[in-house]
């Protein structure tokens, strides 16, 4: 049954990719209208809360807190992780508890060394049952939920908590990355300026940020408690926690504080990464679909949650509209080449600057639109947008969009065929 | 009831689609508008050059009159080919404007043009040669391209040879006349001295056919 479904999937990509390979340009052109009109309205969307004010107010308060540290197999990084969180200033910490699920290597042996409590899973289970295990134990408030491959900045707690109000479920930071060296660490770098910068910016302003992010979020432990804790099955179990939790009306804040945490180094290990996630988005889509046009949560029913569930779709159509497009020009192309070489005659590579076509406009206006929520994220955390970044800006605009979109294919085939899942 | 967020969001989200379309329109019109000024100018000496044949008809064709006749044909030559060009690549740039009108009354001047040059050849003992290729303007058809650019580089390397172009889906009385005369179905096809070639001739071919000097 699953391996029709795979088949069938993979049918279907060959289906799109013929049907866009021998279609009229002028069907081409409403494809790209109807594109171009989704993401107008949803750079609308966003671009109009720019505008609204919403006063974040201080509590002053600052109850007790548990920071859990869920670690495995981290030996290279837990050290520094471990010091930025113990450097972390806040006159209530419970505790620092380490809970390690059964690592193979001397993360033990590295974290002893700290002054933290060190919680000993013989079993790897992963990372949802690990963080459930430490809830249940955590006595504080509020529950700091900390990657041991992140590094979060001294103050982030004395500036956060206080901005805790009474309906939030959850508090979520801007998430950078720590030093990018290879080039797809700089690629992921921009990524991450846009997709936890400007948009989790103005979506805090409607209560609409869906996902908790993994690398550090704060918890309120009387919301954990209530909606059950993570999900031990669920392979993006942020994505799940973000999605239970306004399920269960609670919010869920935001605060552009900068926290890095590291990111896969090379290709592999992001596809790795981002097969699971988008996997994990798949699937979460599918399992909270009662939340699509439902205005009983507000603009998570009605605006993020069908925007999240119209992305999937429209990533892995317009992949293969490209891919076919490619095809085609490089299969004309190459036709031309070929009876140039037959009559020993060489094409001439004349530009006349008024011949632009509608496409490649439409494709500037997004470039616009999105260097414009680039600025806004950078400006959040006063980052400056050096020629150090050059590099990975060019990738994220002209590599990125294809690779994630085939990752977004990839993960597709694989949740139809039902492969095993993996963390 | 609709929130007013997202009622304010579809009307920017409007506003800003019609803001590129009229970019684009724009660009669209810029370009048809450069065509459409140099055209004009091309149509009015190309219906001059067809009086002055006229005349040389009626009168006895003479030396002098020949000369002004070739003075004026050598002076717009280099117009000719450039709108040529240019009429070729905005046939596949052009996305809103109106572009065919223009087109088919390049169409029309142009071989106006290739009559009066064949006139000419024929009361002045001219030297030339005329070219007059029939290409497709469906984009599926790369041969075209092809002996297009062959052309190009035959009309550079011959300064005899004079070439002309004409679509084979545009139906208007002249070119049909012309289409029937030469017996021409298929495109790319190219007519030498009243000779039909239905297939891509190489420029070494042309250049044999032209007497290229």
């Amino acid at each position: 049954m699953r391996e029709m479904l795979g088949f069938t999937s993979i049918l279907g990509f060959i289906v799109a990719f013929l049907v866009f390979m021998v279609m009229d340009p002028s069907f081409q052109l409403v494809y790209i209208c109807i594109i171009f009109l989704v993401n107008l309205f949803i750079v609308s969307f966003y671009g109009l809360t720019l505008f609204d004010e919403k006063k974040m107010e201080k509590s002053g308060k600052y109850p007790g807190l548990t920071i859990i540290v869920p670690s495995y197999n981290s030996e290279k990084t837990i050290e520094k992780c471990l010091r930025h969180v113990l450097a972390m200033k806040y006159p209530h910490v419970q505790e620092v508890v380490l809970v390690d699920d059964g690592s193979t290597d001397r993360t033990r042996e590295i974290a002893s060394q700290f002054p933290v409590r060190i919680m000993h899973r013989k079993q790897n289970k992963g990372k949802a049952a690990s963080l459930n295990e430490a809830i249940r134990q955590a006595k504080g408030e509020l529950v700091a939920c900390v990657d041991s491959d992140t590094y979060p900045p001294e103050n982030l707690l004395m500036d956060s908590v206080p901005y805790i109000t009474p309906e939030m479920g959850a508090m979520t930071f801007y998430i950078t990355v720590e030093k990018p060296r290879t080039i797809w660490q700089r690629m992921q770098q921009m990524e991450y300026f846009f997709s936890f910068g400007a948009f989790p910016y103005l979506g805090a302003k409607f209560n609409a940020v869906l996902v908790t992010p993994g690398p550090l979020t704060i918890f309120k432990r009387s919301a954990l408690e209530k909606i059950g804790g993570f999900d031990e099955h669920n392979i993006t179990e942020d994505f799940e926690m973000g999605l239970k939790l306004h399920k269960s009306h609670y919010q869920i804040g935001y605060l552009p504080i900068s926290v890095p945490t590291e990111v896969p180094l090379h290709f592999s290990g992001l596809m790795r990464q981002r097969i699971r996630w988008y996997r994990g988005t798949m699937f979460n889509l599918a399992l909270y679909k009662d939340l699509m046009f439902n205005d009983k949560y507000a603009d998570v029913g009605t605006f993020s949650f069908p925007v999240t569930a119209a992305y999937v779709p429209i990533t892995i159509v317009s992949f293969f509209f490209v891919l076919a497009r490619g095809a085609r020009f490089i299969y004309e192309s190459g036709l031309q080449a070929a009876q140039f070489a037959t009559y020993g005659q060489m094409p001439s590579l004349a530009f006349d600057p008024l011949y632009i076509r509608a496409d490649m406009l439409m494709f500037l206006s997004f470039l616009l639109t999105y260097v414009f929520f680039l600025w806004i994220s950078l400006s959040l955390i006063k980052e400056k947008l050096g020629p150090d970044k050059l590099p990975g800006l060019l990738m994220v605009i002209f590599v990125y969009p294809f690779v994630n979109a085939g990752f977004y294919v990839y993960s597709l085939y694989k949740e139809m065929r039902g492969s095993d899942l993996q963390w | 009831m609709v929130n007013l967020k997202y009622a304010m969001a579809a009307i920017l989200m409007v506003n800003l689609f019609f803001i590129t379309l009229s970019v684009i329109d724009y660009m669209d019109m810029q370009r048809l508008l450069r065509f459409s000024n140099d055209l004009a100018s091309f149509s009015s000496e190309t219906a001059d050059l067809e009086s002055a044949v006229a005349l040389l008809r009626v009168e006895q064709p003479s030396a002098e009159y020949c000369k002004i006749i070739d003075t004026a044909y050598q002076q717009k030559i280099t117009t000719t080919n450039d709108l040529m060009e240019r009429m070729l690549a905005y046939e596949r740039a052009n996305m809103f404007a109106e572009f065919f009108a223009l087109k088919r009354q390049f169409l029309l001047s142009n071989i106006q043009l290739w009559q009066v040059s064949q006139l000419e050849k024929q009361y002045c003992n001219a030297t030339h040669t005329d070219v007059l290729y029939i290409y497709s303007s469906d984009p599926s058809c790369s041969e075209c391209q092809v002996q297009g650019k062959i052309l190009d580089s035959v009309r550079a390397s011959c300064p005899n040879v004079r070439t002309f172009v004409m679509d084979i889906k545009e139906s208007m009385a002249t070119l049909d006349m012309i289409k029937m005369k030469y017996n021409v179905t298929s495109a790319p096809s190219v007519v030498v001295n009243g000779q039909t070639y239905a297939k891509v001739l190489s420029a070494d071919e042309i250049k044999q056919l032209v007497s290229c000097q």
